[in-house]
C-alpha cells in the first residue's frame, strides 16, 4: 500500500504524464464541443427551407397517393407514411447512443492511445535515468515493486480515462437536455456498456504499455516495436492469403471488443467464381477478449520474469 | 565470535558474451566486515568493485557464491535487512525531472522514513538551500551528494558507498571523508569503494585491494597500505642535501628522489615545505604534487610478499 502511494505520486509528478493527460483531455474537449455543433438546432432560416420542403413533398406526395389510388382503388401500397420536417432540416439532433459509433469511438481509441503513452512514459524514466536502482535500494522485493508501478499506472490512467468519459458523456447529455431532447434509459444503457468496454482496454492497455517498457527497459523502445507493430504486423494481417488473418490484427480486435463485435470482409473465404458466397465474418467481442487477453497476460508473465532475473543497472 | 555485517563466499560475477567466452567481472570474492569498522574495497578501474557493491545491495545476480548481510543470504533475504542499509551505487541516478526534495522523498516514503528525515540527510550533505532545485540542473557533485543523502535517508547500520567522492571538488571530498569518518566514529559499519589510495589511508580500518575481478590481497590498512604515501611533492632546489637535512629537521619524510628532487612524503600542506626552506634561504625552483598511483601499488602488493597479519 506504501508503494503504491509512493507509485501513484511519482506517476502525478512526472512531466511526460501530465502533458500526455492535458493533450487527452483537449482531445475530448474538442469531440465533445465538435459533437455539439455538428448536431446544433436549425435556425430560423434552415428551418423556413425545411419547411418548404416538406410542403413539396407533401404535395408531391398527396398527387402521388391520389394517382396511384385511381389505378388501383383496393393497393394499400398507396398509403405512404407523412413526411415530416425532421426529413428535411440539415443535421441529425444530438443522440448520445449515435455518437458512441461515432465521436465516442474516436475518443475510447485516444484514450487507448494515451493509456500507452502514460505506460511507456511512467517507467521509461525509471530505466533511461537508472533510478530504478535506487528505488530497489529502498525496496528490494522486485515481485512488489512491479505490481506497485502496475496497479498505480492502470488505476491512474483509467481513473484519468473514466473522468474525461464522464465529462464527454456528461456535458452531451446537458447539451441534450439544454435542447429539449434528454437521453432516455436506453440511450443511457448504450453509453454506459460502450464506456465500462473502453475503460476495459484503457487499463489493459496502460498495463500492456508498462509491462512492456518494464521488459525493454525504455519508453522509444516500447514505442519502437508498436510502430513496428503496427506497420508490420498490421500489413501482414491485411495482405497474407490465409482465411480469416484479419482476427489476428490488434486493431480490428480491439474495434470488435469496444463495439460488442464487428462483421469483416475477406476475399480469401469464397473461393474464385464461387457462387453465392458472402466475404464476410463476424470478429466476435468474446474472441478479442480471449485474444487481447492471451497478448496482455504474455506480456505480463515476459515482463515480471525478465524484471526478476535480470540485473539492474 | 566476530559479528559480521558482510561476508561473502566465493562471489563470482560472470557476464555472458556472443564471443570470447563469459567476461568475469567478480572471480571468487571472499570478504568479512566486522560491525562498527569501516572497510575499504581499493582497485583500479575494472577491477569489479562496483559489481561486487552491486551483488551485496541485490541489484546484480552472482553467478557463483553466497554474500549476507547481518547474516542474511542476499539477494534472496535481503528485504529482511534491507532497512538497516543505505546504499551508494557508482554515479548515482535519479529523476531529473524532480527536485532533489521530491526524489528523496518518494525514495523515503517507499522505505518508510519519515519526512523531517529528508531535511537533516540534505543539511548532513550540504545540499541545504538546493533542495527545491530539479536534479536537472545539479552538477555531477551534487548529485554524488545527493546520492549520499540516499543512502543516509534510513539512518542504516551498514553504509555500502561506491566511490562516493568521485566528480567532487577537494573540498567535497574533505567533507565525504569527513562524514565517511563520523559514520565509523558513531558505530556505523562502511564499505567504502575507491580507486584512491590515501581515501582508504585516510578513512578506513581495513581493505580488500583487487584488481581484474580478484581479491589481491586483504588485511589492516596499517599494515597492508600504510608505507604508501597518501601523498607528497617533489621538490627541486639548488643545494638538495642541505634541503634535506632542513625539512628532516622539520619532522617531514624526505628522500632524495633524482640528482635534482627530492621527494617529501604526505605533507600536510606543500606551503610548509616552501616556508621551512625559505626561513633558511633555500629557494624552491619547482614544486610537484605527487600522488601514488593505485595500479602501481596494486602490482607491487601483487608481486610482493603479505605483510604480516594479512590475508
Amino acid at each position: 500500500m506504501r508503494l503504491l502511494r509512493v507509485e501513484l505520486t511519482r506517476f502525478g509528478l512526472r512531466r511526460g504524464v501530465v502533458v500526455v493527460l492535458l493533450i487527452a483531455a483537449a482531445v475530448t474537449a474538442v469531440l465533445a464541443v465538435s459533437a455539439a455543433y455538428a448536431t446544433r438546432p436549425a435556425d430560423d432560416t434552415e428551418r423556413a427551407a425545411a419547411e418548404q420542403l416538406l410542403a413539396r413533398d407533401q404535395l408531391l406526395g398527396e398527387q402521388e397517393r391520389e394517382a396511384c389510388l385511381e389505378a388501383s382503388p383496393s393497393d394499400s401500397a398507396c398509403e405512404q407514411p407523412q413526411p415530416r420536417l425532421e426529413w428535411f432540416l440539415p443535421r441529425e439532433p444530438l443522440d448520445l447512443a449515435g455518437e458512441l459509433d461515432g465521436r465516442g469511438q474516436v475518443l475510447v481509441f485516444t484514450l487507448v492511445g494515451a493509456a500507452v503513452l502514460l505506460g511507456a512514459t511512467f517507467t521509461g524514466p525509471d530505466w533511461s535515468s537508472g533510478s530504478i536502482g535506487n528505488q530497489l535500494l529502498q525496496a528490494p522485493r522486485r515481485t512488489t515493486v512491479w505490481l506497485a508501478k502496475a496497479l498505480a499506472v492502470v488505476l491512474a490512467t483509467t481513473g484519468a480515462a473514466a473522468v474525461l468519459l464522464s465529462l464527454f458523456w456528461g456535458s452531451l447529455a446537458v447539451v441534450a437536455v439544454a435542447r429539449g431532447v434528454p437521453p432516455g434509459a436506453a440511450d443511457w444503457e448504450v453509453v454506459l456498456r460502450g464506456s465500462a468496454r473502453g475503460l476495459l482496454l484503457v487499463a489493459a492497455a496502460a498495463l500492456g504499455s508498462y509491462a512492456v517498457t518494464m521488459l525493454l527497459r525504455h519508453t522509444v523502445g516500447t514505442l519502437g516495436v508498436l510502430l513496428g507493430y503496427a506497420v508490420v504486423g498490421e500489413g501482414l494481417a491485411a495482405s497474407l492469403p490465409f482465411e480469416r488473418m484479419s482476427q489476428w490484427s490488434l486493431a480490428r480486435n480491439v474495434q470488435a471488443f469496444l463495439l460488442d463485435g464487428v462483421e469483416l470482409a475477406d476475399r480469401s473465404l469464397c473461393g474464385p467464381g464461387e457462387r453465392g458466397c458472402v466475404p464476410r465474418y463476424d470478429l466476435t467481442a468474446t474472441h478479442a477478449a480471449a485474444y487481447l487477453g492471451a497478448l496482455l497476460l504474455l506480456a505480463v508473465v515476459v515482463s515480471v520474469a525478465s524484471f526478476l532475473r535480470r540485473d539492474v543497472p | 565470535m566476530t559479528d559480521l555485517v558482510i561476508e561473502t563466499h566465493g562471489l563470482r560475477k560472470e557476464h555472458r558474451r556472443l564471443r570470447g567466452g563469459p567476461l568475469v567481472a567478480v572471480a571468487g570474492l571472499d570478504l568479512a566486515v566486522a560491525r562498527g569498522e569501516v572497510h575499504g574495497l581499493l582497485g583500479p578501474d575494472g577491477a569489479g568493485k562496483t559489481t561486487a557493491i552491486r551483488m551485496l545491495l541485490g541489484l546484480a545476480r552472482p553467478t557463483s557464491g553466497t554474500a549476507a548481510l547481518f547474516g542474511e543470504p542476499v539477494p534472496r533475504r535481503l528485504p529482511r535487512v534491507v532497512g538497516r542499509v543505505g546504499g551508494l551505487v557508482y554515479h548515482p541516478a535519479f529523476h531529473r525531472g524532480l527536485t532533489a526534495r521530491q526524489n528523496l522523498l518518494l525514495l523515503g516514503r517507499a522505505a518508510g522514513v519519515r519526512r523531517s528525515r529528508v531535511d537533516q540527510v540534505l543539511e548532513q550533505v550540504g545540499l541545504q538551500g538546493h533542495g527545491e532545485e530539479r536534479v536537472r540542473g545539479y552538477s555531477v557533485a551534487m548529485r554524488q551528494r545527493l546520492g549520499l543523502a540516499a543512502a543516509l535517508l534510513k539512518e542504516p547500520e551498514l553504509v555500502v558507498l561506491d566511490q562516493p567522492t568521485a566528480g567532487l571538488d577537494p573540498s567535497g571530498i574533505r567533507e565525504v571523508r569527513g562524514l565517511v569518518r563520523d559514520l565509523g566514529r558513531a558505530g556505523v559499519t562502511v564499505l567504502l569503494s575507491t580507486h584512491l589510495l590515501a581515501e582508504v589511508q585516510q578513512v578506513c580500518d581495513s581493505v580488500t585491494i583487487m584488481s581484474g575481478g580478484e581479491v589481491r590481497r586483504s588485511g589492516e590498512v596499517a599494515g597492508l597500505v600504510g608505507r604508501y604515501q597518501p601523498a607528497g611533492v617533489r621538490v627541486a632546489v639548488a643545494e638538495l642535501d642541505k634541503a634535506a637535512e632542513l625539512l628532516r629537521a622539520a619532522g617531514l619524510e624526505v628522500t632524495r628522489e633524482s640528482r635534482t628532487h627530492l621527494f617529501v612524503a604526505g605533507p600536510p600542506d606543500p606551503s610548509v615545505v616552501t616556508r621551512v626552506l625559505a626561513e633558511h634561504g633555500h629557494f624552491v625552483r619547482e614544486l610537484i604534487p605527487e600522488r601514488p598511483d593505485v595500479e602501481d601499488v596494486v602490482r607491487r602488493l601483487s608481486t610482493a610478499e603479505a605483510p604480516e597479519g594479512v590475508r
